[in-house]
C-alpha cells in the first residue's frame, strides 16, 4: 500500500512518506473562514466604450493572495454591452495597470446573467479553485499587492445594465 | 477612458465616475465579511397541513443580516397541489408576529415532486440577483415595505401553505448569509 498525499500534507503533492517532510499547509485552505464580497454597478442607460482609452468598470478589490472558490456575475438584461473580465493593480486609485485583463474571459452582461460563475471561462482551470490570485495569473510567489477585478469593455459604444459580482474567498490569516 | 466604480468603492455604484474627496468604505459585511450558515428543518410527513391557514417557521433572522443565498429542500411526501409561498413575518412575542411579506422570495412553489436544494432566493421574481447581499429590511422595501433604516427587529423566514390542503413532507431550509455588522 502506498499513502498518496495532498497539498495538505506534502509539498509537492502525491508525495510519499517518508521522503518528503511534513508541512503546514495555508490556513486559508485549513479551517479558513468563507468570506464573501460584492460589488455592484447600475450604468443604466450610461454608454461605455471601447474608446481607446477603453472603459473600464472597477467591481471590486482582492489581495494577490486571496484564494477564490466562487466568482459569480449578475446582470439586468438591458442595453448592449460586452467586456472581459479580469484583473489589474488597485494602484494609487483603483486606476492601476493590468495584470491579467482576460483572466476570467469575456461576457455580455447585457444579455442578462443569473450567477453566472465566471471562475473558470478563461484560462483559469477547475483545479485551480481555491488557489491563491498570483497562481491563476502564473507567478510563483505572492507580491502582496491590492488588485481590482475589472470589466473591460470590448464592444463599441453602447449603454450598459445593472450588475453585480459577488465573490466566495477565503484570506490566509483570518 | 472613463472608470465606472462599484459599491464596492462608492455609495451607490450607480454611475459613479469618481472615488470623490471623500472615499467611500464599503460596509464590513460585503467587503470580505464571513459567510455565516442557518438550517431549518422540518419533518411535516405525518402532518395535515391546511391551505392559507397553516404556516411554517423556517427560521429567526435579524432585520439587519444580509442572505445572499437561499437553498430550498424537500421529498417528495406532500400531497398534491400543496404549495408555499416563501417570505418574511415579524417573530412577534411568541413567534406568532404578522406577515411583512409574504412572497419576499417563493410564490407557490411545488412541493409535491421533490426538491434538492434549489435556491430561492429569486424564485418569487420579487428579488432579482443583483439584490443578494442587501440586508433583510432593504429585500423587504422591495416587497413593498417602508423602511429607510435598519428597524432592528427580529424576524423569521415563514411559508405559507397554499395550493391545496393534505398531508406533508421533509422540507429543509438553508440560509447563507452575512451577520449583521460585518
Amino acid at each position: 500500500m502506498t499513502n498518496r498525499l495532498s497539498d495538505h500534507f506534502s509539498n509537492p503533492s502525491n508525495a510519499e512518506l517518508p521522503t518528503i517532510p511534513r508541512i503546514h499547509v495555508s490556513q486559508a485552505v485549513d479551517r479558513g473562514f468563507y468570506r464573501y464580497k460584492r460589488g455592484e454597478v447600475d450604468l443604466t442607460g450610461v454608454t461605455v466604450t471601447v474608446g481607446p482609452p477603453v472603459d473600464q468598470i472597477r467591481l471590486m478589490t482582492l489581495r494577490s493572495g486571496d484564494r477564490i472558490s466562487r466568482l459569480l456575475l449578475s446582470s439586468v438584461a438591458a442595453g448592449t454591452y460586452s467586456g472581459t473580465l479580469g484583473l489589474y493593480q488597485a494602484g494609487t486609485a483603483h486606476d492601476g495597470p493590468i495584470v491579467d485583463k482576460n483572466l476570467f474571459s469575456s461576457h455580455t452582461p447585457s444579455n442578462g446573467l443569473s450567477q453566472d460563475s465566471v471562475f473558470n471561462d478563461g484560462s483559469v482551470t477547475n483545479d485551480l479553485v481555491g488557489a491563491p490570485l498570483f497562481e491563476l495569473v502564473g507567478q510563483s510567489s505572492d507580491p502582496h499587492q491590492d488588485w481590482d477585478i475589472v470589466l473591460t469593455i470590448s464592444s463599441a459604444a453602447n449603454t450598459a445594465s445593472r450588475l453585480l459580482l459577488e465573490a466566495y474567498f477565503t484570506r490566509e490569516g483570518s | 477612458m472613463t472608470s465606472f466604480f462599484s459599491t464596492a468603492y462608492t455609495q451607490t455604484g450607480v454611475n459613479q465616475t469618481s472615488l470623490g474627496d471623500t472615499r467611500t468604505m464599503a460596509v464590513a459585511a460585503t467587503d470580505g465579511g464571513r459567510v455565516a450558515y442557518r438550517r431549518a428543518y422540518m419533518d411535516l410527513s405525518a402532518t395535515s397541513l391546511t391551505q392559507d391557514d397553516d404556516e411554517i417557521r423556517f427560521m429567526r433572522i435579524k432585520s439587519g443580516e444580509r442572505p445572499v443565498a437561499l437553498y430550498l429542500s424537500h421529498d417528495a411526501g406532500f400531497d398534491a397541489g400543496i404549495t408555499l409561498d416563501i417570505g418574511y413575518a415579524f417573530a412577534g412575542s411568541n413567534h406568532d408576529g404578522a406577515v411583512i411579506f409574504g412572497l419576499m422570495h417563493g410564490a407557490a412553489i411545488a412541493l409535491d415532486s421533490g426538491g434538492v436544494r434549489t435556491d430561492i432566493f429569486t424564485e418569487s421574481t420579487v428579488n432579482v440577483d443583483e439584490d443578494r447581499g442587501f440586508t433583510a429590511w432593504e429585500i423587504s422595501v422591495t416587497g413593498g415595505a417602508n423602511y429607510t433604516k435598519d428597524p432592528l427587529e427580529a424576524w423569521e423566514v415563514i411559508g405559507e401553505v397554499r395550493g391545496a390542503s393534505g398531508t406533508g413532507g421533509l422540507i429543509l431550509l438553508e440560509m447563507y448569509y452575512l451577520p449583521a455588522g460585518g
